[in-house]
Parts: C-alpha cells; structure tokens; sequence
C-alpha cells in the first residue's frame, strides 16, 4: 500500500522541530517503494498509536463488558492480564512499555461499584482520571445498530471542546489519541460506518456511538440517519495530571462529588433520625433530674 | 432504646461492599445538598476561606504542544474529527415528535442545558447534532471510503445478536398492535350489545343538551353585549326588545327557538339526561358501586375461573431466566397478568367471551352421522 507523503512529513525533512508550539509528528518512519519494490528514497510518518486497554482486579461484570465493547471498537487497542493493585498504578506505565503502546486506557473499578476510567499518554504525557457512569453496553436490545468490525470511527466533539479552556484542549487530546484509530493498522477496514460523538452537557463528557445509514437505505429518507449501536456511557472527569497516572495536578474538577462523599452523605441523612433520638434521651435525664423535687415528710400526711 | 442501639450497631456492622445507603432517594437528596454546598463555596467572593480550584494553563499548554495533534500535524484523513455546529438550543424535530407528545407535531426548540433530566429528548439532541456533523463530514469523505450495500465481512455484533435484535423489535410492535386491536373489538363489542346502544343514546342525547346550553349561555351573553354597548350610546344595529326577539348578525342559527330565552319559559325537564337503567344492579356497573356480582358480594367461583382461568400462576415456574431479564419492566403487570390467564386457561381463548373458547361437543347421533 502506497503511503502519501503528508504535509507533517515534509514539514519535517524541512527541519522544523517540536519546539515553542512547532508541535512534534509521532510515529514511525516508513521507507516508500516504487512499484516494483526498490526504495526509492522516500521517508513517511505513519501513525503508529496503540492503546492498552485493561482493567484493575475488581472490575464486575458491566464494567468488564464496557471494556470488551470499547476493544472491539479500538482495532489498535492490546490486551493485558488485569492489574494486580489499585495502589501501585503506575505499574501501568512499565506494562505499556513492554506492549510498546503510547496510550493508556484503564478501568480502574472500586468498591465493586464505582468505575474509574484513566486516560494516559506514556511516557511522559498528560492523563486524566474520569469517573464512569450510566453504562449500557452494546449487548443492549434497544440499540438496533451495526458497524463493519474494525472499521474506522469518525470523531465528533461539542464547541466546548475547543473553546471551554485549556484543560478541555487536554480532554480533547488524551479521548482522540484513545480513540482514533490508525490508518495503517493491520486489522482496520477500509470503509468508515460509523461515529463516535462526544458531548459536554453538565461538565461532563457524553459518548455516543452511532451507525451511518446512507440516504436512500432507509426508505423515504433524504438524507444519512444515525442508528445508536452502543456503548453509551458518561464520563466525569475529576484531575488532569502532568504525568502518566501520576504527577501533578493541572486541573481539577470542582464540581466534582466522589461517589463515597454522596455515599457518606446519605448515610448521615439516614443516621440523623438516631442521633436525634439519643440527644433527646440525653436531654430527657437531665430534665427529669432537673424536676426532681426532694423528699417531703408533709407529702405524706394525709395518705 | 436498646432495640436503637442493635439497629445502628448491625447498621455498622455490614460490610463496606454491600448497598447499605440503599435508598436512592436519601442519595439524591444527600447529593443535591453536596452540590449546593460546592455552588455556594464557588460563589464566594475572597471573604470565606476558598482553596482556588487548580487550573495550571501554561503548563497544560506545555503538555499539549508536547504531543502530536492530530488536527494540527495530521491531514483530516488520519482521525476525521468533526466539531460540531453550537447548540444552545436544539430544534427536534421527528425523531422526538414521534414520542410522548403527540400534540406538538412540530418542530421543538429546547435549551441544551435544560435536556439534562429528560432522557427522550436528550438523546434525541444528540442524534439531531450527530447527525448534522455526520452529513459534513460525509461531504469530505471520498466515495470509495462509503461501504458498499453489497460487502459482507464481520459485523461488530453477531447475526444471531441482530436477530435477536430484530425479534425483540417485532415483539414490540405486535404488542402495541395487539392492544389496539384488543380495544378496537372492545368498543365494536360493546356497540353492538343492547346496553352499548342504550349508552350510545344517552350519549348523544347529553352531547344534544349540552349543545342547547352553550347556545343559551351564548345568546345571553351576546344580548348582555349589546345591552351594554347601547348604554354607552353606540349605535346598535338591531334593538333587542324585552322579549328577547331581536336577531342581528348573531351566529345563531335562524331557527333558534328564542322564547327559550326567557328565563321563566324554560323547561328544565327538557334538558333533563334520563338514565337508563340506572340503579339496575345487573347491568350497570355504577349502581353496583363497582362490584363485579349482581348481588353486590364477592365474584362467584365460576365468574372468576371464567374471568382468570383455572389454576391461577403456575408454581414452580422458572424466574429470572434470559427471556425474562431482558423483558420490558415499565413496572406494569399487564405482561405478566396475560401470562397468568394463560398458565391456568383449560381452553380459554378470548378474554372477552364469557367461558371457554372450545367449541360444544356434539351429541352421539350427530357425532356418529358425521363419521
């Protein structure tokens, strides 16, 4: 397959380096051939991302199903045995290295209940850890799509994107390095069916992922419907860190509840009727022991 | 007090990985108040102690330029994205007309922040701006990247998932149509027996009463109107005398009895709505106060096998299993009642017949002369 030569390509061999906001093009580099096979002298930059996709001990069976969903939509995504602990995570970033991937994604599940979702770029780069909710899987009956295994996505994301501030920029990155399937990749399919849409409703990230009917498919339409294939999931983030899976905090997310305060919260609520009944009881002794009246002789007088 | 004390105590006692808040109710309470405590810290102004909320732009800006941007190094091809048009309101419009709301056919302007708690038109929003996006970008593919009808490789969801799919689409769909047509017979039923009729008459005679009483209440008004405006010295075209007999550009009908306006005249008793067979327990529900017997007791035996069928719930049956969980639970029983009357049923087929479907046995000889 003849690899064209793209303008970040030659803005390189120009010698024009990733420095002061130059901006750096990852990826390998690839000699071109003639079409008889001899190279011919000529240099690409392929994308080469791959993601590590994997889960932390503890992940229940939703969970777990999200991530199978999310690996049969990601053909550069690898696979690995579950994390041993939640304590030493950036043992991740070592995993990644050996599987000689660049991007992270890691369902990091707790409790049994909550599911974190990091999103890295190794080394060096930034991540970010999202709180995962309102999960329906594509197993799901109600989401009637289908897409060509493997096929590309298009990616589409809300203005507030571009425009929220730098910290949206960074979300934006770290999801399309996630997402964003390489062109050269030996698994992906060379027709695009699909897309996945990203919303930001609520200070949070709504993911949606929907099927490409051309017009004229369905009857009577005049144009493309969407048909919903699934997963759908909401993603809260909560920190962006200057590391992978570690480092210091760039941005962090004020509005954001931890499932355990709002747990801890409501058990207060529920615990409230008790204390007040202890109080009461409390404040019943020492009333009653307020109104004790001593012992008189002339209360028995007229027994 | 001691029984207080076992309650909190066993409270603490479960284990940290059990559901122990349990109510989701005292959840969302306990999370609206964390969030309005959160709203009244930000708004704060440099009077309360307010730890700023870390947002280290320069350095973000740093990370960015560090990685490769696949909008800004890569040509469109590479990643595809798409930004999509800016939405402070969605228009809606069949995808969601097609839902609760029969009335508003139209088109449906809404707030996008306000689509937050309704799930229809939320997810409909997003399908509106999706798709918007998706004809954009559909323009800057070239043709050859559209897959063709005719190529068949692996699906990300199996055939015998789609099937299913398929299956679980129809069962729908034949559900809504069966209930329609289940009422559709009902009310052709019940028009046809003789207290349909009877009702249908009365109907139409409380309709015709009505339509007697509007027309009063509007000529009365009309003549109030005129009465009025010829006080205040316009100039009136017809002058309606004592007797009420004046006509003019009313929309009343020519023939309009108008000795009815006169208070005095009017018969009550023509307005009056007979009900037929009222109070006769036998066929009117009403006058049973509701209650399923004539008599006024509980159903009979054989009424409520007739009603229900024999045997009631199967014991023993199997709960829970594939089918059952991915059932539609909209939390009524309507589904599974239908189920009941069939468990038991000994030959029952339409609910709406009194016994039986089965048809009658004939007697020996004609058993024997059909042979």
């Amino acid at each position: 397959m003849q690899k064209k030569r793209t303008a970040a390509a030659a803005a390189l061999d120009e010698g024009r380096d990733g420095v002061d906001g130059g901006g750096r093009v990852e990826g390998a580099k690839v000699q071109l051939a003639a079409p008889n096979g001899t190279p011919d002298g000529r240099v690409a930059i392929v994308n080469k991302t791959r993601v590590l996709l994997f889960c932390t001990r503890g992940t229940t069976a939703r969970h777990r199903h999200l991530m199978e969903d999310l690996r049969m939509l990601l053909p550069h995504a690898k696979k690995e045995p579950k994390l041993d602990s939640k304590d030493r995570i950036t043992l991740a970033n070592e995993v990644a290295e050996t599987r000689n991937c660049d991007s992270i994604a890691l369902f990091e599940c707790r409790k049994l209940q909550d599911c974190y979702l990091w999103l890295s770029k190794t080394p060096n780069g930034p991540s970010a850890k999202f709180l995962v909710q309102n999960i329906h899987t594509m197993a799901e009956l109600k989401f009637t799509g289908n897409n060509l295994l493997f096929s590309r996505a298009m990616l589409s994301f809300d203005r507030a994107f571009d425009e929220g501030g730098d910290h949206m920029l960074v979300l934006k990155e770290l999801l399309l390095h996630t997402f964003t399937a390489p062109r050269g990749h030996r698994k992906v399919k060379p027709f695009v069916d699909h897309m996945l849409s990203f919303f930001w409703l609520d200070g949070r990230v709504w993911v949606r992922h929907y099927q490409i009917v051309e017009k004229g498919v369905i009857k009577n339409s005049s144009e493309s419907e969407l048909v919903e294939i699934g997963p759908r999931f909401v993603l809260t983030p909560i920190r962006i860190f200057s590391g992978s899976l570690c480092g210091a905090t760039l941005w962090e997310n004020v509005e954001y509840i931890s499932p355990n305060e709002v747990r801890r919260a409501a058990k207060r609520i529920k615990d409230s009727t008790y204390q007040k009944r202890i109080s009461d009881h409390a404040k019943r002794t020492t009333r009653e022991a307020m109104r004790k009246r001593p012992d008189d002789p002339l209360d028995r007088m007229f027994k | 007090m001691a029984e207080s004390d076992s309650e909190a105590g066993s409270d603490r006692q479960r284990s940290a990985l059990a559901d122990d808040v349990g109510d989701e109710e005292v959840q969302v309470v306990a999370l609206d108040a964390l969030r309005k405590k959160i709203a009244a810290q930000q708004g704060r102004a440099d009077g309360g102690v307010v730890v700023a909320a870390i947002n280290e732009r320069e350095q973000m800006r740093l990370k960015l330029n560090e990685l490769t941007r696949f909008e800004r190094d890569w040509p469109w091809d590479e990643a595809m994205v798409m930004a999509h048009a800016t939405h402070d309101t969605v228009t809606l419009g069949d995808a969601h007309a097609a839902g609760e709301d029969a009335d508003d056919t139209a088109a449906d302007e809404v707030q996008w922040e306000a689509l937050l708690n309704d799930d229809l038109k939320r997810e409909a929003a997003f399908v509106q701006v999706a798709r918007e996006a998706a004809e954009r970008a559909l323009g800057r593919l070239p043709q050859h990247a559209r897959r063709p009808a005719d190529y068949f490789a692996e699906m990300i969801k199996s055939d015998v998932h789609m099937s299913k799919v398929r299956e679980e689409l129809l069962r729908e769909q034949q559900q809504i149509s069966d209930a329609q047509k289940r009422r559709k017979d009902r009310e052709a039923a019940r028009g046809k027996t003789a207290r349909g009729q009877q009702r249908e008459k009365e109907q139409m005679k409380r309709e015709a009463a009505n339509k007697m009483i509007k027309q009063v209440e509007q000529v009365s008004k009309e003549r109030a109107k005129k009465a009025l405006l010829k006080k205040r010295g316009f100039d009136v075209d017809d002058v309606d005398d004592e007797h009420g007999e004046g006509h003019g550009e009313s929309d009343i009908e020519d023939d309009f009895p108008t000795d009815l306006l006169d208070v005095e005249e009017i018969d009550a008793s023509k307005f009056k709505v007979h009900h037929a067979a009222a109070g006769h327990a036998k066929t009117d529900k009403k006058a049973r106060g509701g209650k399923a017997s004539p008599t006024g007791g509980k159903m009979s035996r054989a009424a409520r096998d007739a009603k229900h069928g024999y045997g009631g719930p199967k014991r023993g049956a199997k709960r829970n299993d594939a089918k059952s969980f991915n059932e539609k639970d909209d939390g009524f029983r309507g589904e599974r009642g239908q189920d009941r009357r069939l468990a038991g049923a000994v030959g029952k087929k339409s609910w709406s017949k009194g016994s039986g479907g089965k048809p009658k046995r004939l007697g020996k000889s004609r058993r024997q002369a059909s042979r």
